[in-house]
């Protein structure tokens, strides 16, 4: 168990070497980089451990804050996301190194070095902790990192006002989670997660009120709708490797934090079930439309998130659905797919993001309007986000059908009762977030990287470094190996989901058997898919083998000089959707259309504004700002009043005391 | 002994009954319009020519145009797998109807890349347009596999789409039918969601994406298509019609598919072309039934 205090001195202590060392830049990297070794090293061996069904004691240090019990521990639901975030930490770690020096300059080396390093610890630090002071210490330590990345080019004011967005929004979160553990801590007598688990139920009331906080301050950091605001604005405003942890792993932490919770305090309402399954659908709906309009690559990639989010959280909700009723059989189905699923998610988004990033370095920008033709020039590059937009759609044969899948397989399944309607139904509204997730992704895969380049940057591109390429070649190398070969993923989620459903070992064990059995035939007709066209691809090379095969033109349907502006864009590519779903998204559109025989400039633009931020926000803060006029009377600015008040509010607390 | 013939029959399904289906549509069309149209083999004679040509490629695409045709034939080869054709299909598990309608994703995502890496107008049109007509019929799709899947108790295909007689079975079948049938015909880009045949390139969905192939990689996708047709096809007959005395199984099946090849050149003879906002709307019609089929089997 020490070994997880390793990996975390180990990221602190390459945290402080890189800012020792920033005006060295080799010694900083080789800071990060023997940091990130050493931490992978010792945390996987204890996630291995914990994953193969060996006993980790947990480790307990005294600690001087009151009430505090500096206590870590880990199980396989721990172990799991340990594990993400390693591998995602890692991958992004070294990446980040090729940015850094790929960016001449425009990101700051050293606070996007300091703060990825602690990020990446604080997470480590958080899926290990079994006690709510010292959870709240890794949750708070990883928001303010986060900001830190976020705002690492501060000199942008877009970058300033998203960083703030970010640190107010991850506040609300924090103080609705501060409120949870005293309330959960006030009815347990002690901080302690494992003295959560042993207290008696709460009153009803205050069931509903920690049910509430928990959605609120957990749902902010993970991005269910509408607490998503902060989200499409600081992950472009990251540099890419911190929004690929940012969006890999950390607003998973959100996730961990309610299956850790419902592992602590066991079965919610069936009515509480059912929130959680239509909160998730919504989420995803609404995520992956908005993801669809936008032409920013890394606020696509972000929108994108928030469907994912939807997604694991319609599982989750699923899986509470079955501890409501007492059926473990889908309780550990649900959970499964929703931490398969979470996995999934972090390779896949992380290899995308990190591809947004060596578009960006090359190209100079994030608009996909300004891209194309990358694939000629930066041949790795996009063969790895090809596989990366093919995996994030749900396509065999890659890693996001196999979580998919579970979840079909648990709303299709037969049986009686009325859940059945609902089944049905949530399996087609997945169905349209599927065939949704094609437009968004082949749209920003196909519009980025084919076709003729849509400004002289783009066509200036060239293939990022290797220190970039590797990383992200791992990620699709898992995307494509936990797609065929799913068995060791199964198996993992099910062993993490085991703790939340409170099914015994054999019962989880059995059914995850039996489930990656089902999956490994899956698996290998994906293997077949890829092997037919490996022979497909060679009878047709043998077929033009002695035939003549001309280069030309595209054909322009007649039309003689077609140019690269007449091509597709990312605004009209998904129009023909955009148009029907017009009251949905409330798209803004100013155009000036030519008029008359000698037309003058015409113009167009359409802007799809996020409703929650730039709507509901500002109508909810005029109210806030409504009510909180009256107690601003109080506030002067005047310090000798304010140190009125302090020591007015002491006398008064002595007086309650008396 | 078995087994061989057992295959032979599949292969004979795969590579043969694709192309005869749409001959035998193109002549139900002829024969309504008063022609004599051409013969019943000619696409598989269209396929076979193309199998021996050459190939132009447009000097802006890359792999991934290549690619496309490869992948979204080997994708559709792979659902035949699961269909029950005939008998028993190859491979057949709990929850292979959700894999049968990825695999044919996975096929529309391969042709769109495709066809958004030649850069032109066009097939970015076909592309755009192909990928937002597919979110409509998914959710149709799902949904009346789901009322067959909750019906039959069991998420495979064999079991869904077998002849059943439990209660309400016929509203069911019906309403099933109907909404598989609409997604039949805009899935495989037929009258009145998409014109095959149509001259003008602004009016197309499906055959617009494919405009610079040719040559091996067109045959791909001429076969793709006319399989991933005859496979929704099969599924729809052996909803409605048992195993028939005297022909067999395989006989019933190719008797079945006829029936439905000709049933599709009667629609298309009889009406136009819908406009492309329109659409959405008969697939939100599909959507509908299959949603009342789906509350027909909750009792």
């Amino acid at each position: 168990m020490t070994l997880i205090l390793a990996a975390v001195l180990a990221l602190g202590a390459a945290a402080l070497l890189s800012g020792l060392f920033s005006r060295h830049d080799p010694w900083a990297r080789s800071a990060v980089i023997a940091g990130l070794a050493a931490a992978a090293a010792c945390a996987g061996a204890l996630a291995e451990r914990a994953l193969a069904g060996r006993e980790v004691p947990d480790l307990l240090g005294p600690w001087l804050l009151p009430g505090a019990v500096f206590h870590v521990g880990i199980d396989p639901l721990s172990a799991c996301f340990l594990l993400l975030v390693l591998i995602v930490g890692c991958c992004a770690g070294l990446y980040g190194e090729g940015y850094i020096a790929a960016s001449h300059g425009h990101v700051p080396s050293t606070p996007a070095r300091f703060f990825f390093l602690v990020l990446v610890g604080s997470m480590a630090l958080l899926v290990a902790a079994r006690n709510a002071l010292l959870f709240m210490v890794a949750w708070e330590t990883m928001a303010l990192s986060a900001f830190g990345l976020v705002s690492c080019e501060h000199g942008k004011p877009e970058v300033r006002k998203a960083g703030l967005l970010y640190l107010l929004c991850t506040h609300v979160g924090s103080l609705c989670l501060l409120a949870l553990f005293a309330l959960l801590g006030s009815n347990a007598g002690s901080l302690e997660f494992s003295a959560f688990a042993a207290a008696p139920p709460l009153p009803a009331a205050w069931t509903t009120a920690a049910f509430l906080l928990a959605l609120v301050g957990f749902g902010m950091k993970a991005g269910f709708m509408p607490l998503h605001i902060w989200l499409q604005e600081a992950h472009p405003a990251a540099p890419s490797h911190a929004s690929a942890a940012m969006s890999g792993v950390m607003i998973e932490m959100g996730l961990y934090g309610l299956l850790r919770l419902l592992a602590l305090l066991g079965p919610i309402s069936l009515e509480a079930a059912f929130f959680l399954v239509a909160l998730g659908l919504v989420t995803a709906v609404f995520g992956i439309l908005f993801a669809m309009t936008q032409r920013d690559f890394k606020r696509l990639l972000a929108y994108s998130s928030i469907e994912n989010i939807g997604i694991i959280l319609t599982a989750a909700g699923l899986g509470c659905y079955g501890l409501a009723r007492n059926n473990s059989s889908l309780a550990l189905l649900g959970f499964a797919a929703a931490i398969l699923h979470t996995l999934n998610h972090g390779l896949f988004k992380s290899l995308l993001f990190l591809s947004a990033g060596a578009v960006y370095q090359a190209v100079g920008t994030r608009d996909i309007e300004a891209c194309g033709g990358l694939q000629k020039r930066m041949p790795w590059t996009c063969a790895l986000t090809a596989i990366g937009a093919a995996a994030i759609c749900g396509l065999p044969p890659l890693n996001g059908f196999t979580g998919e899948w579970l979840i079909y397989s648990w709303l299709l399944r037969p049986g009686a009762g009325h859940g059945l309607l609902l089944g049905g139904l949530a399996a087609a509204i997945l169905a349209v977030v599927g065939a949704f997730a094609v437009v968004t992704f082949s749209k920003c895969y196909g519009l980025t990287c084919l076709g003729q380049p849509r400004s002289a940057t783009a066509s200036a591109a060239r293939e990022a470094s290797w220190i970039m390429l590797g990383p992200m070649a791992l990620l699709a190398a898992l995307c494509v190996g936990i797609g065929l070969f799913p068995g060791p993923a199964i198996r993992i989620a099910f062993t993490a989901a085991g703790d939340v459903a409170r099914a015994a070992g054999p019962a989880a064990a059995a059914s995850s058997e039996e489930w990656s059995r089902l999956l490994s035939v899956i698996g290998l007709l994906g293997v077949g898919v890829c092997a037919l066209s490996a022979l497909l691809w060679l009878f047709r090379k043998s077929l033009l083998h002695r035939r003549e095969v001309a280069r030309g033109p595209t054909w322009g349907c007649g039309f003689s000089a077609p140019t690269a502006r007449m091509q597709y864009t990312g605004s009209s590519y998904p129009v023909p959707l955009t148009r029907v779903l017009a009251a949905a998204l409330a798209t803004r559109e100013e155009a000036h259309p030519p008029v008359g025989y000698w037309p003058d400039k015409a113009a167009y633009e359409s802007r799809t504004p996020d409703p929650a931020l730039e709507r509901w926000l500002p109508a909810l803060t005029a109210k806030v700002e409504g009510w909180i006029s009256v107690p601003r009377r109080l506030q002067y600015g005047r310090l000798q009043l304010y140190l009125l008040y302090v020591s007015a509010f002491l006398v008064m607390t002595l007086l309650w005391k008396l | 002994m078995e087994t061989l013939k057992l295959v032979a029959s599949d292969l004979l399904m795969v590579v043969f009954a694709p192309p005869i289906m749409l001959g035998i549509i193109a002549k139900t069309k002829a024969a309504v319009a008063g022609r004599k149209g051409p013969p019943v083999l000619q696409p598989l004679y269209d396929t076979i020519k193309l199998l021996g040509k050459g190939a132009v490629y447009s000097k802006t695409t890359t792999w991934m145009f290549r690619l496309g045709p490869v992948v979204s034939l080997a994708a559709v080869i792979a659902a035949a797998a699961l269909v029950p054709l005939a008998r028993a299909p190859l491979i057949s598990f709990n929850g292979d109807a959700i894999l049968f309608v990825y695999l044919f994703a996975l096929g529309r995502f391969v042709t769109i890349t495709a066809a958004l890496d030649t850069g032109s107008s066009f097939e970015g049109m076909g592309a755009s347009r192909e990928a937002a007509f597919s979110s409509f019929a998914e959710p149709a799709l799902i949904l009346a596999f789901a009322s067959l899947a909750y019906r039959s108790g069991g998420l495979t295909l064999a079991r869904m789409f077998a002849p059943y007689g439990g209660p309400s079975a016929a509203a069911s079948t019906v309403l099933a039918l109907g909404s598989l049938f609409v997604v039949l015909l805009a899935e495989n880009s037929r009258i009145p969601v998409d014109d095959p045949n149509t001259h003008l390139e602004l009016t197309m969905i499906h055959e617009v994406m494919v405009l610079d192939h040719g040559g091996p990689d067109l045959a791909f996708i001429l076969h793709g298509a006319e399989l991933k047709l005859a496979l929704m096809a099969s599924l729809l007959v052996r909803l409605v019609m048992p195993e028939m005395p005297l022909v067999g199984a395989v006989g019933s099946l190719i008797l079945g598919l006829a029936a439905t090849a000709v049933v599709i050149g009667l629609v298309e003879s009889s009406m136009a072309r819908l406009r492309l906002i329109r659409v959405p709307q008969l697939l939100v019609a599909a959507i509908c039934a299959a949603t009342f089929g789906l509350l027909l089997t909750l009792r």
